[in-house]
């Protein structure tokens, strides 16, 4: 098992890396390069050239993008011109909000979706699961700023029981303080969620109730619920954590939407009023932070089916 | 077995009755008709094989006993477990009936088990489920079961997943599983058929013991006539959804009645039955050259951060052109291993490995591809041996396609030639693979191993998926096609029957060494070694008679290896 | 895994992919109901954005605000107008035009770039797959969206630049899935039986790895299609689609927003439904698929 994290770390620390080079390639690709970044669009060629070269950006690429790196672990993300403030303190306030948003619509989602996942799995084919897989469907098919605009419309303007505007405080308790104003945000971003989740819950489930395993259960006489609960659910769950894995960055992707629309004061609405204004210090340190969270939120997919499968364990150890 | 046993049995009211039994299954325009009116009696300790090639039947009348058949199975007759009839029971009953009045075991003891519960809790979940236990109760109980099937260390073994066993342990709990509530009959479902021989006489062994002091009557499902020679009772034959023949276990299998049998258990190929080698097995004094020679061969298999496993460790063989070379062991032998490093898809660790007179390490390139004109290949799994999305012409004329032979026309006579001596309609060159049936799937295989006229032929368990009847067919076809065109042959086998009758000398094969080789009359018929001896001896002949002095002779030999290492 | 020996790829015959069960696929798609509702549905949108112009004036380049915010049902405005006097229905028109073309541009060039790169890193596997793997996985930690918007921000969108940044970030996922078949693929029999007769890797990466995988590889880029009109809706509704007059689905209803409580419910309704539809109807086209190539089930 240690190996198996230790190999893990490993593949996540190089997968960060290659996101820095990737992240530099784009600081570069900037038209005017990394001074523009810095200097903001009215800079002037005379002062770009000056900059460059007090800056160093005048060296090989490759001793650049060491320094970039150097500043990236003393947690210098570079400077945003248009809210004159550091990125790493854009970050750090606005980060933990993203967390949670994304974080509890995710709980939310599974704790619909798995269930959901399961019981279209058992009804498959009949009247209870078409209903469903089209519901999934249309859900999967919305794009979330409809759907917000929809749920605005209803359960705001027609039917006034929560507010339009997410909850602007700036701690996390002011946030969750109030709960009314998380309702359609949280919602929003749940539903699109939920419909990818069951679909692979149902197939995964659906697989699962093939297998040899199943049969034996059955052949002892074991009650139907635990055959499903007991013995597929917890089989079918490992490939639809890996999909949460993979789905962190849409997950991400989403929140984008949402605190946008919702005006919530996350990374995802910083992002986007940083591209407004081509604030590219923000729009590359937000998007550096996000991969690296994307990373995480995959190792930790893995571990938690690890943990699940004893079979995971076993093969890496 | 025992007469006494049998005629107790005689006595008592059956455990199972079928009467009149048929099941069909939705399949396209009209239904199925899988079961077609079979009847058959069970008695207390008493095993009856229910023995029939594949689509016969057999198992879904099994399924169906369980009440384990899918919901669009269409039941009717009637199916007696005790006194109960299976088929009017509802989900509840049937429920409840499983696990405590019948038991079932399966082909695939890997599969069988869930992969993310320990073996304990599978035992302990079929104690709870019909009876109130306590914790305590439960892991008692469970120790109890686990000794019973004869698992060391029951303990420990309660605690691991079922991947940390191995195949022989995982059947062991599985059978644990089936006897947990003491029910009045076992279903075993081909138990040992993906079991290797040793490990396949040690299950046998279990069952008869369990027979013997549970009482427990044994409903055995299996396609091998030796399996039902050594363990049961009564045999009932089946074809196409009824039974042909039912009789005891002697009458049946040394003189059948009805023609099928007959023809069932002419082409079970027998151990000793005589191997074809004695002709060729002196070859004259101009030897053929050798085509294929491995020297101190060594494959490793190295994992990042972990020990290299070693799986070939130090094997030296040849095989000449015009000779049949058996390969044989069970599994983790280390045999296809070899094929495939033979074959150049494993790299030799270390040793060398000559092909067609050159040297491994210098086939790369465009030279080696010139080499390789002269190999043929044919696998194990018909499944998978064919490209499903190629033509079974395209499939025989890609090695000539690689190698520019011909112009498109020419190669498209030689498939013709080559479907020919296959024994297979030319029409079959624009059929796709799964239009054709396993063993016609393996003669396509076999034809694209000889487009290009090989000297060497690599046959890894060609015929080991296949039914009986048809291993004949295609084992008869190889042996004739290389006495036409004396090629040499590495034939990799599991099963030494049928390694007697194509290979002229046999290479025996423990843990990736060699154990025993030479002529194939002398190592099968007068093994030196013990592991071959108890290699042989595991391998159960369809006689029961016959069985019964193998049984003695294999338990004499795994006492004296005991004794052996105690001393 | 340890590192398999190969021979160096020489090039061969040209290798034609053949698909011999495409007429049975179809039929059985064609008789799956969703996907054949979902093949209707595209093919009457691509109708309605592709010929539509020529039966209604759709012409975008002048504004006309004494006809401006016009209500549906308006004399020559069959869904009114908008803002700035842009007729909506002809405005569809040439919206979904935009939606389709860099929907099904960007499913096709994601889908050959990943099928690609995902046969190459699974049939050699090993040191070659791992490093291949952790390129895709770094990418795919840059969630799509705001790799787009700092494209977009950098460079001033077109259809092309559209088009090529939406591949660049969308063939991560079917190089994934097709390395995954890859490795089971190249264990399997046929394959070993090709290379041990000297078959090159070109010759079994294109001649029965990229075909074995036709399955996979069809429903992934129906469902890329689906995810791309998403996408591209996405960015339009955050300002940074293609510039006016030019315009896209999301973009209408990015425009339609402001109008959100005046009513003009006009504005929003059209665009917004119409990419539910067209989204769905891939997204069913593609279930349909997945059933007609019996995927999963045939094993």
């Amino acid at each position: 098992m240690t190996r198996y994290v230790a190999g893990r770390l490993l593949q996540a620390v190089v997968v960060v890396l290659i996101v820095t080079v990737i992240v530099f390639a784009l600081l570069h690709s900037l038209p005017g390069g990394p001074a523009r970044a810095i200097l903001g669009i009215d800079a002037t060629p005379a002062q770009m050239a000056d900059f460059n070269h007090q800056q160093g950006f005048d060296q090989p690429l490759v001793v650049q993008y060491l320094q970039y790196l150097g500043r990236l672990l003393h947690g210098d993300l570079g400077r945003s011109f248009a809210l004159n403030q550091d990125v790493s303190a854009v970050v750090t306030q606005r980060l933990p909000k993203t967390l949670l948003l994304t974080g509890v619509s995710t709980l939310v989602a599974m704790a619909v979706a798995v269930p959901l996942g399961v019981w279209q799995a058992v009804r498959r084919n009949r009247a209870g699961d078409y209903v469903v897989t089209a519901l999934t469907f249309l859900a999967y098919s919305t794009p979330a700023f409809f759907l917000a605009f929809l749920a605005i419309l209803l359960f705001s303007q027609a039917i006034p029981l929560f507010p339009a505007q997410a909850p602007q405080a700036d701690t996390l308790a002011g946030i969750l303080a109030e709960p009314a104003a998380l309702v359609l945000p949280v919602a929003t971003g749940a539903v699109t969620a939920i419909a990818s989740f069951s679909r692979y819950m149902r197939s995964s489930t659906l697989d699962n109730l093939a297998e040899d395993y199943v049969r034996t259960a059955r052949a002892k006489g074991t009650v139907e619920r635990r055959v499903i609960w007991r013995h597929v659910g917890r089989n079918s769950l490992t490939p639809v954590i890996t999909m949460l894995g993979y789905h962190i960055p849409v997950l991400f992707g989403g929140a984008l939407v949402t605190e946008s629309i919702f005006n919530y004061p996350g990374m995802g609405l910083a992002f986007w009023n940083a591209a407004q204004v081509s604030d590219y210090p923000v729009l590359l340190g937000v998007v550096l932070v996000i991969a690296t969270a994307t990373v995480i939120g995959s190792l930790l997919a893995d571990l938690l089916q690890a943990l699940i499968d004893p079979r995971v364990r076993g093969a890496h150890r | 077995m025992t007469e006494a046993a049998a005629d107790s049995a005689a006595d008592s009211a059956p455990v199972l009755t079928v009467r009149d039994l048929r099941i069909s299954f939705p399949g396209g325009e009209s239904r199925v008709d899988a079961v077609r009116g079979v009847d058959l009696e069970l008695r207390r300790g008493e095993v009856l094989a229910l023995v029939g090639e594949s689509g016969s039947g057999k198992s879904v009348t099994a399924l169906a006993a369980m009440g384990l058949l899918p919901p669009d199975a269409q039941v009717a007759g009637r199916l007696l477990v005790g006194d109960r009839d299976v088929t009017r029971l509802g989900p509840a009953e049937l429920r409840d009936m499983r696990g405590r009045e019948i038991g079932m075991v399966f082909q695939e003891p890997t599969t069988a088990l869930n992969p993310v519960l320990t073996v304990g809790d599978q035992i302990g979940e079929a104690l709870t489920n019909h009876e109130n236990l306590t914790a305590a109760q439960v892991r008692e109980r469970t120790l109890e079961l686990l000794e019973a099937v004869g698992i060391p260390e029951p303990a420990e073994r309660m605690r691991a997943y079922p991947h940390q066993l191995s195949g022989g342990l995982c059947q062991r709990v599985v059978i644990a599983m089936a006897v947990a509530c003491n029910p009045a009959v076992i279903i075993a479902d081909e138990p040992t058929t993906a079991l290797d021989v040793t490990v396949q006489a040690q299950i046998m062994r279990l069952l008869r013991e369990l027979r013997d002091s549970r009482g427990t009557a044994i409903l055995l499902i299996t396609h091998n006539m030796g399996v039902v020679a050594d363990l049961a009772d009564r045999v009932a034959v089946m074809r196409d959804g009824v039974v042909v023949e039912v009789g005891t276990a002697e009458q049946v299998l040394t003189d059948p009645q009805h023609e099928y049998t007959t023809a069932l258990l002419a082409a079970v190929p027998r151990l000793g039955s005589g191997s074809r080698a004695a002709a060729t097995d002196e070859p004259a004094a101009d030897r053929p050259p050798t085509v294929l020679h491995l020297q101190d061969v060594r494959v490793e298999y190295r994992t990042l951060g972990r020990p290299a496993v070693r799986a070939v460790d130090d094997v030296t063989l040849a095989v000449r052109r015009g000779e049949v070379v058996g390969l044989v062991g069970e599994s983790g032998s280390g045999k296809s291993t070899i094929g495939r490093c033979a074959l150049g898809l494993v790299p030799a660790t270390a040793g060398h490995v000559t092909l067609l007179g050159v040297d491994q390490r210098r086939l790369r390139g465009s030279r080696g591809r010139r080499v390789r004109r002269g190999v043929g290949v044919v696998l194990q799994n018909p499944a998978s041996a064919l490209d499903p999305r190629m033509t079974v012409g395209d499939s025989i004329a890609e090695p000539m396609v690689i190698h520019r032979v011909g112009s498109r026309a020419e190669r498209q006579q030689r498939v013709r030639r080559l479907l020919d001596d296959v024994r297979l309609p030319a029409a079959a060159a624009d059929r796709y693979p799964h239009e054709m049936s396993g063993g016609q799937r393996q003669r396509v295989g076999l034809a694209r191993a000889l487009s290009l006229g090989p000297d060497l032929v690599i046959a890894d368990e060609p015929t080991s998926a296949l039914d009986v009847s048809v291993q004949e067919t295609v084992l008869r076809l190889l042996t004739e096609l290389q006495a036409v065109h004396g090629f040499g042959c590495l034939f990799i086998s599991h099963d030494l029957a049928v390694v007697e009758s194509v290979a002229h000398r046999v290479v025996v094969l423990l843990g990736g060494r060699i154990v025993e080789e030479g002529a194939t009359q002398d190592v099968l018929h007068r093994p030196r070694e013990d592991y071959t001896r108890l290699l042989i001896s595991s391998v159960p002949v369809p006689d029961p008679v016959q069985q019964a002095a193998r049984r003695a002779a294999a338990d004499a030999v795994l006492r004296e290896s005991a004794r052996a290492l105690a001393g | 895994m340890t590192a398999v020996a190969q021979p160096p790829p020489v090039p061969e015959v040209p290798a034609t992919v053949p698909a011999p069960r495409a007429a049975s696929v179809l039929r059985r798609l064609v008789r799956h109901r969703l996907a054949a509702a979902g093949l209707v549905v595209v093919g009457l949108l691509v109708v309605f954005s592709f010929l539509g112009p020529l039966v209604h004036p759709a012409d975008q380049s002048v504004t006309n605000l004494q006809e401006a915010s016009l209500p549906p049902g308006s004399a020559g405005h069959l869904l009114g107008t908008d803002g700035v006097g842009h007729d909506v229905l002809g405005r569809l028109m040439i919206g979904g035009r935009t939606s389709l073309i860099i929907g099904i541009a960007t499913g096709l060039l994601a889908t050959v770039i990943g099928t690609v790169y995902g046969a190459v890193s699974g049939y050699f596997g090993g040191r070659v797959d791992a490093v291949m793997m952790r390129v895709v996985d770094a990418g795919i930690a840059i969630p799509a969206l705001f790799l787009l918007l700092t494209a977009a921000a950098i460079i001033r969108p077109s259809v092309t630049s559209m088009v090529l940044i939406l591949g660049f970030v969308s063939w991560l996922v079917p190089a994934r899935l097709v390395r995954a078949e890859a490795l089971s693929l190249r264990t399997r029999d046929y394959v070993a039986a090709v290379r041990a007769v000297g078959g090159s890797g070109t010759r079994i990466i294109l001649r029965h790895i990229v075909p074995n995988t036709v399955g996979t590889i069809t429903v992934n880029a129906t469902f890329q299609v689906a995810d791309a009109i998403l996408l591209i809706a996405y960015v339009s509704f955050l300002g940074l689609g293609v510039p006016p007059p030019a315009t896209d689905w999301g973009g209408m209803l990015s425009d339609g927003v402001t109008n959100i409580y005046s009513g003009a419910w006009w504005l929003i309704f059209p665009p917004g439904l119409a990419i539910v539809l067209v989204v769905c109807a891939f997204n069913l086209i593609g279930d349909g698929l997945r059933d007609a190539f019996e995927i999963r089930r045939s094993r």
